[in-house]
């Protein structure tokens, strides 16, 4: 039996990859541990984005909605790419600025701020 | 590509409604090609550069204000197929950034705490941090809002650790990052859900979920709201607000507290308009046990989001005695203030949101610029060292404390308008509506809250007027251009108290273009209420389940 693999597939893939994402940005201590939960809870919306604007789109479009619905989502994903390369070099500089100044990039360390 | 009523403009007319950000995208590369020509102890000259560009872009908004409100809009008033709005809600905001903006890089070039700098990149970012607030005050499509608030939101971690060789700022820069990435993160994954479920980006398009399928359309919001409450520092995703505040430089921590947050709202209010404009939702929950004998629905969500924002700001501002950690509680608590617009959701409501952010505008950058003249001179952000400033200076010290009353919200100043305004339109609502206590203990809250309030606003003028003068004020004075600024701000927290009518006026303008925006929005939901009854018919009420869809061949 071969089973066919539909949208729900992916949705529920993207779920799971959204969970371990929120998962590991509360419990890692390490911030490039952190920055790279945040970069899998991005995946998992490109991934959700992907998945719509291949079966989701054509199938909801309805008459004042319509146009190329299904391009939009894989434009988004494209976006989002860039975006997270963005963020990431960004935040990669600040754990090094950090580094410099607490000697670690344990985010309990950078916390002496509080109240 | 999306929903919005097709443009017939050509394109180059339609370049002209966004000619404030272009003005502002000309500045950033002018202001960094003089970085690049200018030694460094000169570099600050760069803020002249920014401030003219700025000032070039204001002229063109306050241009297109006239424009979007007159006839014109008899086009459309949606541009590049439906990603931007040109209407006068968008110009209102824009009008209020250039202005934040402005104001900033004035503090910004009056404070000790960025010479000695290499400047030029500086006013590069706070530049592109403005033009990308532009964006998603008048982004109409969710692709766009998404590149609207990373844009924004990537100069302002660097901003925020400007300071680089500081351990509180680089500390700052990096909560403000993670936090920041991750709401935004929680935020995409609900635009994904939400672009599945409606097939569009379009704004317009939220309206169809919640016609057909309500309970998926909350959850959706509840992630949608975790991107803009990390904006507006709406508790639980306001962790990152005071410690930022505290390490950012403080020019940028009122670009943070009055900008970046009045960002956020324009681009919440924009994107909920349409769904407030619907009058019917899908039949949700059979036995929904509600709160307060209405059924829990989106305004439940701002209800409880509204609550405990402002509760757990003030009451978390009780023990700070840090200012800067001070007004970024209090910036926390007046968030919770203005969520209870969302609350009551009528036009009132978001007029009294726009008139508020006005005064906030004026209040808050008014603290934070004598934060910063104070600091220039003491090198100290703790309260305990204001003591007795009121001897040293009368005139700013009662500046001070109309903006300390109005920050309250008591009457002789505009902050009671604003709160006034904000109060009247959730009790109207209440008045209307069929579970009428909803409404009414949501203010009963934020009026106790007030009060609560009352206790560490006037802790600070207590400080400053009850104590003789202490060790680091010894030689303390302001200089003539610190008086007149503090006045500039004091003067119109008086002037809104005795006559707020025009102010009211330049909102309801602002907001009436904004409906008329809605307005063309509403024939196209009809429309689509009208298909998908017609396609429920046929197919069953679960015709636009995702299960179903999830089955369609492709």
């Amino acid at each position: 039996m071969t089973l066919e693999i539909g949208l729900i597939h992916y949705l529920v893939l993207g779920a799971i990859l959204f969970a371990l994402g929120i998962i590991g940005v509360v419990t890692r201590r390490n911030a490039v541990g952190v920055l790279i939960s945040i970069e899998i809870i991005l995946n998992a919306a490109n991934l959700n984005l992907i998945a719509f604007a291949k079966h989701a789109a054509k199938g909801l479009a309805l008459p004042g909605l319509q146009g190329s619905a299904g391009l939009d989502g894989q434009v988004f994903a494209i976006f989002i790419i860039l975006l997270a390369a963005c963020e990431a070099a960004l935040a990669l500089a600040i754990i090094i600025t950090i580094f410099n100044r607490f000697g670690s990039i344990e985010v309990d360390y950078a916390n002496t701020m509080s109240g | 590509m999306t929903a919005a009523p097709q443009s017939i403009m050509p394109l180059l007319t339609q370049m002209t409604f966004i000619v404030p950000e272009l003005m502002l995208a000309v500045a950033i590369v002018v202001v960094i090609a003089c970085d690049m020509f200018l030694p460094r102890e000169k570099s600050w000259q760069c803020g002249w550069v920014a401030l003219a560009g700025l000032g070039i872009a204001a002229m063109d908004a306050v241009y297109l204000w006239n424009v979007t409100s007159g006839r014109m809009l008899g086009g459309p008033a949606r541009l590049f197929w439906g990603m931007v709005s040109a209407d006068n809600f968008a110009m209102f905001f824009k009008l209020m950034f250039l202005a934040g903006a402005g104001v900033t890089i004035l503090l910004s070039l009056r404070s000790a705490e960025l010479t000695r700098m290499r400047s030029g990149e500086y006013y590069a970012l706070l530049l592109t941090a403005t033009m990308a607030s532009c964006f998603m005050a008048s982004s109409s499509n969710m692709l766009m809002l998404y590149l609207a608030l990373e844009t924004l939101s990537l100069p302002s971690y660097v901003l925020a650790g400007y300071r680089k060789s500081d351990r509180q700022a680089a500390e700052a820069s990096l909560k403000y990052i993670l936090f920041g990435a991750v709401s935004s993160g929680v935020m995409l994954y609900g635009l994904s859900l939400l672009y599945g479920l409606a097939g569009s980006l379009d704004y317009a398009a939220i309206t169809r979920i919640a016609t057909v399928n309500y309970p998926v359309f909350i959850v959706t919001m509840i992630f949608l709201i975790a991107g803009f409450g990390f904006k507006m520092s709406a508790a639980p995703f306001h962790f990152w607000a005071p410690d930022v505040y505290e390490g950012a430089p403080t020019p940028i921590t009122a670009y943070l507290s009055v900008v970046s947050k009045m960002a956020g709202f324009a681009a919440i209010m924009r994107l909920l308009a349409p769904y407030f404009s619907m009058t019917t939702i899908a039949p949700y929950f059979d036995a929904a046990r509600g709160m307060l004998g209405r059924q829990f629905d989106l305004t439940s969500i701002f209800w409880l989001l509204a609550v405990l924002t402002m509760t757990l700001g003030n009451f978390t501002a009780l023990r700070q005695t840090n200012i800067k950690r001070l007004l970024a509680y209090s910036s926390i608590a007046h968030a919770g203030y203005m969520l209870t617009a969302f609350v009551a959701h009528n036009k009132d409501a978001f007029s009294a949101v726009m008139f508020y952010l006005i005064i906030y505008f004026i209040m808050n950058f008014g603290m934070f610029a004598a934060v910063t003249f104070i600091y220039n001179r003491t090198g100290s952000f703790q309260i305990s060292d204001w003591r007795g400033l009121f001897y040293r200076s009368p005139i700013v010290v009662v500046c001070m404390g109309i903006l300390l009353v109005s920050l309250i919200g008591l009457p002789p100043t505009a902050g009671f308008v604003g709160k006034w305004k904000l109060f009247v339109a959730v009790v109207e609502e209440g008045q209307r509506s069929a579970s009428p206590w909803f409404f009414y203990s949501l203010v009963l809250i934020a009026l106790a809250n007030s009060v609560v309030s009352l206790y560490y606003y006037v802790g600070i003028i207590k400080q400053m007027c009850f104590y003789e003068p202490g060790e680091k004020l010894a030689n303390f004075r302001f200089n003539t251009t610190q008086k007149l600024a503090m006045l500039c701000f004091a003067a119109p927290i008086i002037a809104l108290q005795i006559n707020w009518q025009p102010l009211s006026r330049f909102v309801e303008r602002g907001m009436g273009a904004a409906r008329q925006a809605v307005i063309m929005i509403i024939p196209m939901t009809t429309h689509q209420n009208q298909t998908l009854r017609a396609a429920e018919k046929t197919h069953g009420p679960q015709a636009f389940d995702i299960r179903h869809t999830g089955d369609h061949p492709c």
